[in-house]
This record gives structure tokens, C-alpha cells and sequence, in this order.
């Protein structure tokens, strides 16, 4: 039995603050998000009618929403449902919620892809999902006006029905209406003003939180159809080794093995029926299998380290240059040269990447047949499927994937590799039936694509006055842009255009764009100085990087906000005084850093041996400010609360808002502590949890957050939590101890 | 080896080696998705269900060490003896969950359900250092862990309502 409005109601709203909670399901079949359950968009079967791409009305008056961005935790489908059913004005609760298919009628404008990622979800969608709510509503609304033969003024909505105003007994619902309402031209529509709206700028709980809580999501790991066999697969222990052989006897008479295949990337897949007798069979078959690594990647971290440090002191490309730096500094009397030293990060989504993959021949039987299909999850499901297409010499369509909810994103399903390996070993393997590649938590944490190690040389002056005389960035890094790039092209491109062609655009487009997104954070700085240079030295590697929590950012805000630190230090300031001074009164940086310092108690005194540090940050055009509360003993910093301020335009759900800002935080304080991916010998150090440790409860700082109130358009909040972080807290480090951090993560020591 | 394994109110009959963890026969013999994999290692707590009552990392726990204990999964928690009326199918941990919207990306929360509503079985009015204690062993790379405590101190303050303020 659905769930009804009357059963809503006897939810206690967070608002309310609610304490008792009397709950009563008939059944615990709730709709609230099919897509949690691993529903995709359906085939048309007549029945429903549908009003643009996003919304579908069934006869019996369910509501179904075609989620064009995926939710990883950050909130979109809540936030999507809520922007269209607050013009179409229906209980988000009820939206049964689908999964788009790969179409580009679901592109992000921003992307022309349907990536989601960058914090845009709400800044692209939240102007086209009110619209197609809206449009929806004043369709239904003429319907029903013609059915009764009264103006459409006399009519108005409430959660799925439409009454007749004078007389509201007299209503049909949006279900019987539909039919004839999507025939009907909604004319133009005017979107509610911000201070009309029921749901946006409330704490709409969670859409998918039933099914999270019962254990009835869907995840990629969940989605292997019954019949499935299961993969593990060994991979090239180094970048760049190659596969030579391995001795296939050792597996004889082990159960459940069907078959070991290798796959073009140099891997060797071993086909069970259980994930768990794979595992047990690769862990046997593995000490034999021989490489060839005479061209592989063999550096120690220490060899790395040294690189970056010589590369940091070439000159790189400039992105900013204002004023003269050079002559500034030299003439300067008060002035600090400081290189910063920043991890390889790895992601460590709580699900391990996998994919399942059913091959089929291309036949003469079925010239439109699939080839590929996939269940597994991704960011990019349209580039995932560019790339399969691609790599197994197909049209687009004969590739079908489906999509689920992620168990974690923060970048990492940005690179569909665990999903082209899933097609490679099903083609290898030409067993009938799909097979799921599961990663081990070793696999995920020894071949993700990191975000990037970096050494920035930071260099700057004040003058007699206290003020920025002159300031230097230069990030010698891995460019990601030089990586992803060629795939956008791919996937930009039309499949008609010769593979070559794209490859070349693609290689443009990466050294094009290759410094973008590693000087984000850093060319963009509104602090006032009238001589600053920005520049990025490209280092170029075969390791794998990517898209990590908050990109360029989670570099540049920790430097950035540390060298301005080093900065007021040198000129005798306040932390918080020297950057307001800084910053224009109107930059939104300012509000947020006055903020955050009334609300942490800047100028109060703290307890004995707690120390408070500040940083402020603007990325995915949201604005944050974070004040930390820390003490150390010793080696052993504790970070007791965290203010974080946030600035990101009109709200569509202060609970996620809030949510995402905490979310952030704790990402950004796993990281800061002991997140690092090291190597020796090309191999990767760290395998699981406990030499890749993450923050626990037990952890946690009491985060206290305070959204501002502002008129300005909606922009993200997934990411810009994070970047501020580091050195708020590091910040603190130095005025508890007076030693400054600049080499992450804090677990290699404070010195 | 043909075992039988007692498993959320039934019993049913597995046939697996003495050594598969738990955490997979569970989810690939018997198909209950809703216990989840992070990593292989009990670090993660992704995999908690409870045998007789109590909280354990299935993940670790070969077939073999459950016997005639009473397994419990997330699929199996509303049918727990449930102390107040009107809960229906909702153990009063996941109707805190629910009304506190806890869960972002969801793939934890099975195991920090499990492990949260063994602690109230354990201690019906934990401290707030004993909620973070207890519940350490259970990661959440989204960071819900403020909302986690929210929603178990309702949840204690449900089945055992408290004079004075938790401490």
C-alpha cells in the first residue's frame, strides 16, 4: 500500500524539532524515491502523461520524476524534487523518483553533458526544474477550467489536486487531468516570488532517507542482475607494467572459478559465481603472475617530493599577472619565500568502485541490438558510454547503461574506468551472462585517480603600513585537465567524426585547458595588492588524478589561506583584521569572514590551551568562512569546533545547506590529518583503513553552521566547505604552538 | 559445507565453505543486499549486523564462528522486539533516522543503524562520549556523524525517557 499525505503529517518535521515520534506505516512500501530502490525512467506504457522530459502523471495521481543529475549524498534528488513540486505543487515526499536515462535532453547546460559535479547541479537546474513544474501546473490548470467551463483565476492547487476556489468540494486530481492537460499549451508561466514559496528555503527531509534507512537502496554494488557472475581483477601493480603470463594451474579444482581472462589494460580477471570465490582465487592465482615493468613507474614519494621541489622553482606558465612582483619583492624589507608540500589524496568512497557488464557480438540477427549493457554507477553516464562505445568500435546505442545511486562520489565516478574494465573483461571472457568487476577496498584505494600532490612556492612582502606589498603563487602539479580532457572531446564530439580527429582535439583541448582548475582558488584572489603573479608548472607523470572534493581548491585554499596567515604574522596583525583590510567591504568574502568571527567569538577569550584560526574561501561561486577551535598536546592536535559561515545566495533547503557544510568539514579534516597516498617503487603504500584512516565519530568536532541570508542567485554547496578548512585549523596549530604547517597531512608531524 | 543459518526470524540452509565471511553469504547466498561491503578488513562498519543481539562486522566473521546464533540484518531489524506501540514495521532507531533525515549517501547507514541500535540494547541512556565511543567503529565518508548522534539520543530518549538532560 502507498504511503499517503495523512501518513506525511505524522512525520515531526525537523523544524518542529521533534522529540516523540509516532510513525505508523501500513506497509513499509513508501515511495519518497524509486530511484533509492534502482528504478529507472520507464518505456512508455501509455498510461502516464508526460509534461516535458523531467515529469510524468499517472491516472491514480502519481507524480514521477526523472532525475537528470545522480545523488551521491549531497543532496541534488531531495533538492530537484523540491524545486519542481514546489510549482507543481505536490508533497516531494510522494515523487516517485526515477533515473534519467543517457539522453541529452538531461544534459547540464553548463557541462552540454550530464555530468554532475562542480557544485552546479542546483545553480544549472534551479530555474528549468521550477519552470517544468510550473508549466505542468498551468497546463492542469487549464484543463480543468476547460472541463468545468470556468476561467483558470478561479481555480488553485494544493498538493495534487485542483479545486475551484468558491466552491472547493468541487476538484479533480492532477492524475484525471493529466491526459488532456498535456495536450494543452501551458502558455507562460510565471515562476512564485522567493518569499511565496512552501517548500524552497525549507528543511525538506530527505526524499530517499526511508529506503537509506531501511536498507532498500540500490547501489552500483547492488545492481548485478540475478545470473550475474563476479569478477576480480588483478591489475598492473605499477603504472605502466605489463602483463607477461601467470600460471592458470594453480586454480585447478578450486570451486566456483569459471574462467580467467586477460583484459587489454594488462589485467587478469578471475570469473567466479560468488564475489567471495573470486576473491579467494585471485588471492592464489596472483603471486604467479609475472610483469614485465622495464617501462613502468617506479618512483618512491622521496624521488617525487624532490621532483616537485625543483619543478617549483622553474617558472611556470602565468595565469595572473598584475603589477611588477619581481621588483616589488626584491625591494621589499619584510618578506617571506615559503614552499607548501601537499599529499596525494585518494577518495575513498565507502562503496569500492564495480560494474557489471553483459556483452553481446554485434550480430546480423539483431543489427539493433546491444552490445554493452551496464548496470554500475557514474558522474558522466553519457561519457561512460561514449567511452564504451569507443573502445569496442560501436554506435552509442548500442550501449546502455543504468544508472544508480553512488555510495560516495566526491569525484571519483567522475572517471568511468571501473566501468570500460567491466565491459573489457565481459568481452574478453564471451560468457552469455553479465559479469560484475567487484573492487576490494585494496583495488579502490591502490588505483583511484587522486587528487593530485603538489608543491606550491609561495613568496610575498608587506610594506611599512602592514599592507600586501606583493604576492607569489606557483603550483607545480599533475594537470587533471590534461587527463580528462580528451574524454570530454569524445564525448563532445558526434560519433561520426574520425577517432584521430578527436584524439587530436582532445590532446588540444588538454594542454589548452591544463592549468584550469589547478589554479583555481589562487588566480581568482580579491586580496588587494597591487603586484601578484600566479603561475602553474605542469609536471607531467603517468599516475592517475582526478576530480577530488572541491578540485584546484582543496590545494589552494589550504595555501592560499596559510600564506595570508604568514603574512599578517609577518606584519604584527590580527589574522581576521589583516584579511578584512584586505578585502573590498562588498566582496561577499567579507560578510562571511565578518561573520564567522562574531559568531566563533573572535575577539573573546578562550579556554585554557584552546586557539582559534580563520580562513576564508570562495569556490563554485559560494563564499565560506570557517573559524577552528584547536589545542595541542604535544604531537596531538584536537580540533574542538568548527563555525563555518556560508554564502550561497538564496537557499532551496537550509537543512542540506547545513548538511553539506559538515559533510565538507569532516572530509576536508580526514584529509588534514592522515590522508596520503604514498609510493615506493611505483607501488602504491596505503591499502585499507588503517594505514588510510578517516575520521570517526569519536573525531568529530562540534560544527556549528550559519547560512547567510542573501538575495542573490542559488550556487552549489557540495564542495565549497572544504577548502577553508585545513587552515582555519592549521591556523590554530600556529597560535597554539607557533609552528607553522606546511606539509601535509598533519600525521608527518608538526614542524 | 551444507549449514543452516538462523537468519532474521527463519531459517534457511546455505551451502558455502566454513570460511566465507558472513557479510557474503548473507548477501549473495541468501540475496539481502542491504548490508554493505567498504572493506573486507572489519574497519569499516559497513557490514555490521547483529548475531544474538549484539553488533559484529560480518565481514570478519566466517560462517563457520555463527553456529545456532540468531543473525540480524537490516531487513531483519523491524521484526526485533519493537517496545512501543504504534512503530509498526520501524525500529525506533530507524524512525529516528527518518525523522532526523540522517542519511546522505545512504551506503553506510545500514551498518551505523545496526551498530546504534545494539548500543541502546547494550546502555538505554548512553553519555553522549559513550554514542561516539560505540558508534567509532562505523565510518561515514559523508560526515552525517552530528545528525547520528541527533537521531540516537531521540531514539534513547523514546524507549527510555530521561529526567535530565544527557550528558
Amino acid at each position: 500500500m502507498t504511503f499517503t499525505r495523512r501518513d506525511v503529517l505524522k512525520f515531526s518535521s525537523i523544524a518542529g524539532g521533534g522529540m516523540a515520534v509516532s510513525l505508523i506505516f501500513q506497509d513499509v512500501d513508501v515511495i519518497g524515491s524509486l530511484l533509492a530502490r534502482g528504478q529507472e525512467a520507464r518505456a512508455d506504457d501509455g498510461s502516464g502523461a508526460d509534461f516535458g522530459p523531467f515529469l510524468r502523471i499517472l491516472p491514480d495521481n502519481s507524480v514521477e520524476f526523472v532525475l537528470d543529475r545522480v545523488e551521491m549524498g549531497q543532496g541534488t534528488l531531495t533538492s530537484s524534487v523540491t524545486l519542481l513540486c514546489e510549482e507543481l505543487d505536490f508533497p516531494p515526499d510522494e515523487v516517485k523518483v526515477l533515473q534519467a536515462p543517457v539522453d541529452s535532453a538531461y544534459n547540464n547546460t553548463l557541462y552540454r553533458s550530464q555530468m554532475t559535479g562542480g557544485s552546479s547541479s542546483i545553480v544549472e537546474g534551479h530555474v528549468k526544474l521550477r519552470e517544468a513544474g510550473a508549466e505542468a501546473r498551468a497546463r492542469l490548470l487549464k484543463a480543468a477550467a476547460e472541463q468545468w467551463k470556468v476561467d483558470v483565476a478561479a481555480l488553485d492547487t494544493r498538493d495534487g489536486v485542483v479545486f475551484v476556489k468558491a466552491d472547493p468540494s468541487q476538484e479533480a486530481t492532477y492524475g484525471a487531468l493529466a491526459a488532456r492537460a498535456a495536450d494543452l499549451s501551458p502558455g507562460r508561466v510565471k515562476l512564485k516570488e522567493w518569499d511565496q514559496h512552501r517548500f524552497i528555503g525549507t528543511e525538506v527531509p530527505r526524499v530517499d532517507r526511508f529506503d537509506k534507512s531501511m536498507g532498500k537502496a540500490v547501489y552500483s554494488i547492488d545492481a548485478a542482475p540475478p545470473g550475474s557472475l563476479v569478477a576480480v581483477l588483478i591489475r598492473p601493480p605499477v603504472p605502466g607494467a605489463v602483463l607477461e603470463g601467470y600460471d592458470e594451474s594453480t586454480l585447478q579444482g578450486v570451486t566456483g572459478v569459471q574462467k580467467v581472462v586477460r583484459t587489454p589494460a594488462s589485467g587478469v580477471a578471475v570469473i567466479a559465481e560468488k564475489y567471495w570465490q573470486a576473491s579467494t582465487a585471485a588471492r592464489a592465482l596472483a603471486p604467479t603472475v609475472r610483469w614485465k615493468s622495464e617501462n613502468a613507474f617506479q618512483k618512491s614519494t622521496s624521488q617525487l617530493l624532490e621532483l616537485f621541489h625543483k619543478e617549483a622553482e622553474q617558472e611556470g606558465d602565468s595565469v595572473r599577472s598584475d603589477g611588477n612582483f619581481a621588483k616589488a619583492y626584491r625591494t621589499a624589507e619584510k618578506k617571506i619565500l615559503a614552499d607548501y608540500e601537499l599529499p596525494y589524496l585518494a577518495h575513498a568512497t565507502l562503496e569500492p568502485q564495480s560494474a557489471t557488464c553483459l556483452y553481446r557480438e554485434e550480430s546480423r540477427d539483431e543489427p539493433n541490438g546491444l552490445v554493452a549493457e551496464i548496470w554500475s554507477c557514474s558522474q558522466v553516464p553519457d561519457s561512460a558510454t561514449s567511452f564504451v562505445a569507443d573502445a569496442l568500435g560501436v554506435s552509442r546505442d548500442k550501449v546502455l547503461l543504468h544508472n544508480h545511486l553512488l555510495g560516495g562520489g566526491f569525484g571519483r565516478r567522475l572517471r568511468p574506468d571501473y566501468i570500460i574494465e567491466a565491459v573489457e573483461v565481459a568481452r574478453a571472457a564471451r560468457l552469455a551472462v553479465p559479469i560484475m568487476v567487484q573492487w576490494s577496498r585494496e583495488d579502490d584505494m591502490k588505483n583511484d585517480d587522486y587528487r593530485p600532490m603538489a608543491v606550491c612556492r609561495m613568496m610575498g612582502s608587506v610594506d611599512e603600513q602592514g599592507k600586501l606589498s606583493s604576492f607569489f603563487y606557483r603550483c607545480a602539479a599533475q594537470s587533471i585537465m590534461r587527463q580528462f580532457a580528451p574524454g570530454f572531446a569524445l564525448n563532445l564530439m558526434p560519433s561520426w567524426i574520425p577517432g584521430g580527429v578527436t584524439r587530436f582535439l582532445g590532446d588540444s583541448m588538454g594542454s589548452l585547458m591544463a592549468g584550469m582548475v589547478a589554479v583555481e582558488g589562487a588566480k581568482d584572489t580579491t586580496y588587494q595588492c597591487a603586484n601578484v603573479e600566479v603561475e602553474f608548472r605542469e609536471i607531467e607523470l603517468p599516475l592517475r588524478v582526478g576530480f577530488w572534493r572541491s578540485v584546484g581548491h582543496s590545494i589552494n585554499g589550504f595555501v592560499m589561506e596559510s600564506f595570508i596567515d604568514e603574512l599578517a604574522h609577518l606584519a604584527s596583525a590580527d589574522p581576521y583584521q589583516f584579511r578584512r583590510k584586505h578585502l573590498k567591504d562588498d566582496d561577499r568574502r567579507s560578510a562571511v569572514l565578518d561573520r564567522v568571527a562574531q559568531l566563533a567569538g573572535w575577539e573573546q577569550p578562550l579556554p585554557a590551551g584552546v586557539h582559534a584560526g580563520i580562513a576564508v574561501h570562495k569556490s563554485f561561486e559560494s563564499y565560506v568562512a570557517q573559524v577552528a577551535h584547536v589545542s595541542v598536546d604535544g604531537s596531538a592536535v584536537k580540533v574542538h569546533k568548527v563555525f563555518c559561515v556560508v554564502d550561497c545566495g538564496r537557499v532551496i533547503n537550509p537543512l542540506i545547506v547545513r548538511e553539506q557544510m559538515e559533510s565538507s568539514i569532516v572530509y576536508g579534516l580526514s584529509a588534514l590529518f592522515a590522508g596520503e597516498i604514498t609510493f615506493d617503487k611505483g607501488q602504491v603504500v596505503q591499502s585499507n583503513f588503517h594505514d588510510y584512516p578517516v575520521l570517526r565519530m569519536n573525531e568529530c568536532p562540534e560544527m556549528i553552521v550559519e547560512i547567510v541570508d542573501s538575495s542573490e542567485e542559488p550556487t552549489g554547496v557540495g564542495e565549497p566547505g572544504l577548502p577553508p578548512l585545513g587552515a582555519a585549523v592549521c591556523n590554530a596549530i600556529f597560535r597554539a604552538t607557533g609552528k607553522r604547517v606546511r606539509k601535509l597531512p598533519l600525521s608527518r608531524g608538526l614542524s | 559445507m551444507a549449514t543452516d543459518i538462523r537468519i532474521n526470524g527463519t531459517v534457511k540452509q546455505v551451502d558455502v565453505p566454513s570460511d566465507t565471511p558472513l557479510l557474503w553469504v548473507i548477501r549473495e547466498e541468501l540475496g539481502l543486499k542491504g548490508t554493505k561491503f567498504g572493506c573486507g578488513m572489519g574497519l569499516c562498519g559497513a557490514c555490521t549486523v547483529h548475531l544474538d543481539g549484539a553488533a559484529i562486522r560480518s565481514c570478519i566473521t566466517p560462517i563457520a564462528a555463527v553456529g545456532s546464533g540468531e543473525v540480524t540484518t537490516i531487513e531483519g531489524l523491524p521484526q526485533a522486539p519493537v517496545p512501543h506501540e504504534g512503530d509498526g514495521e520501524l525500529h525506533p532507531v530507524q524512525a529516528a533516522w527518518i525523522a532526523n533525515s540522517v542519511p546522505q549517501c545512504g551506503y553506510c547507514q545500514s551498518g551505523q543503524i545496526m551498530a546504534a541500535a545494539s548500543l541502546l540494547k547494550e546502555k538505554p541512556q548512553p553519555t553522549k562520549d559513550e554514542i561516539r565511543a560505540h558508534m567509532s567503529g562505523n565510518i561515514c565518508r559523508c560526515g552525517t556523524y552530528q545528525a547520528i548522534e541527533r537521531a540516537i539520543l531521540q531514539a534513547a530518549d523514546r524507549l527510555s525517557p530521561r529526567k535530565e538532560p544527557t550528558p
